[in-house]
């Protein structure tokens, strides 16, 4: 004999509010599955590499290779054209007047400094070390300087630092015509 | 000469300081090997086709000093139009690596 399935009077526990199942629903972006910047970078690459692919389609080949010869030894560029591209062709002076990474520069060196303090705290010369800081303690200065006359040296070719002290230029605006 | 300094420059400027320096160095490669090539092109488009013809001919010659005279002598600003291939290359770079 087959038995009816017993109907669930107390709907309750199976079936939710439409809205609420909706509510419960994870967020859609979470099954997107976020490219890794590795994955990004190649893919920008791939993508230049495939325009650059189509437009060279249509051109004569030993022209291309021949200007990418020239590109090789070109001095009209001075540096690589990564490095023109990037405005890093010349060494930076370490000045950024960029705030975020003025302060992560600022970080980064009082970082570096607590570490050297820390490393200070603990070192203990040794004895080559202790025999410099002797000898230089100990050693004099080949040219003393003189206390009324400048330094101490006999050439007379050589002109030595006057012995009075003139005021040197203020920087201080008075006309104000002058700004 | 691109120096360690200059290389650190690029690196940051490109935002892959987190990549490792083997993956770092291959992106740099390929994206010098990018402008290169955008460069070409660009001077090829504006060349007519009797100067290309004429461009052709000077490559066979194999003499690159000459072919620096012609481009300079046929694109005024070759500099700046090396300097803003450049940049914008990067630029395109970046926006699509982001």
């Amino acid at each position: 004999m087959l038995k009816e399935p017993k109907e669930n009077l107390n709907n309750e526990n199976n079936e939710m509010e439409p809205l609420k199942v909706i509510q419960d629903l994870p967020d859609i972006t979470e099954f997107q599955a976020e490219k890794s910047p590795e994955e990004k970078i190649d893919t920008a690459l791939k993508t230049q590499d495939a325009q650059l692919n189509f437009r060279e389609k249509n051109r004569d080949k030993k022209t291309l290779s021949g200007l990418k010869k020239w590109i090789g030894v070109a001095t009209v560029m001075g540096a690589s054209l990564l490095a023109v591209g990037c405005n890093a062709e010349k060494p930076s002076s370490g000045f950024t007047d960029n705030v975020h990474q003025n302060v992560e520069q600022r970080v980064k060196n009082a970082k570096a400094q607590i570490e050297w303090n820390k490393k200070m705290r603990n070192y203990k010369p040794g004895s080559g070390a202790k025999h410099t800081a002797q000898e230089m303690n100990e050693g004099q200065i080949v040219q003393p300087i003189q206390e009324n006359n400048g330094f101490n040296d006999q050439n007379n070719n050589i002109q030595r630092p006057s012995n009075n002290i003139e005021q040197g230029p203020s920087g201080r605006v008075s006309n104000p015509e002058d700004l | 000469m691109v120096t360690e300094e200059i290389k650190q420059n690029i690196i940051r400027e490109l935002g892959i300081e987190n990549l490792s320096k083997e993956k770092a160095d291959e992106v740099m490669e390929k994206l010098e090997g990018n402008i290169q090539r955008t460069l070409i092109l660009e001077i090829l488009d504006l060349l007519n086709l009797q100067d290309q013809q004429e461009l052709n001919a000077i490559i066979e010659s194999g003499d690159n000093a000459k072919v620096q005279d012609f481009l300079e002598s046929k694109i005024a600003g070759l500099k700046s139009l090396i300097k803003a291939v450049a940049q914008s290359a990067v630029k395109e770079f970046k926006a699509m690596a982001k």
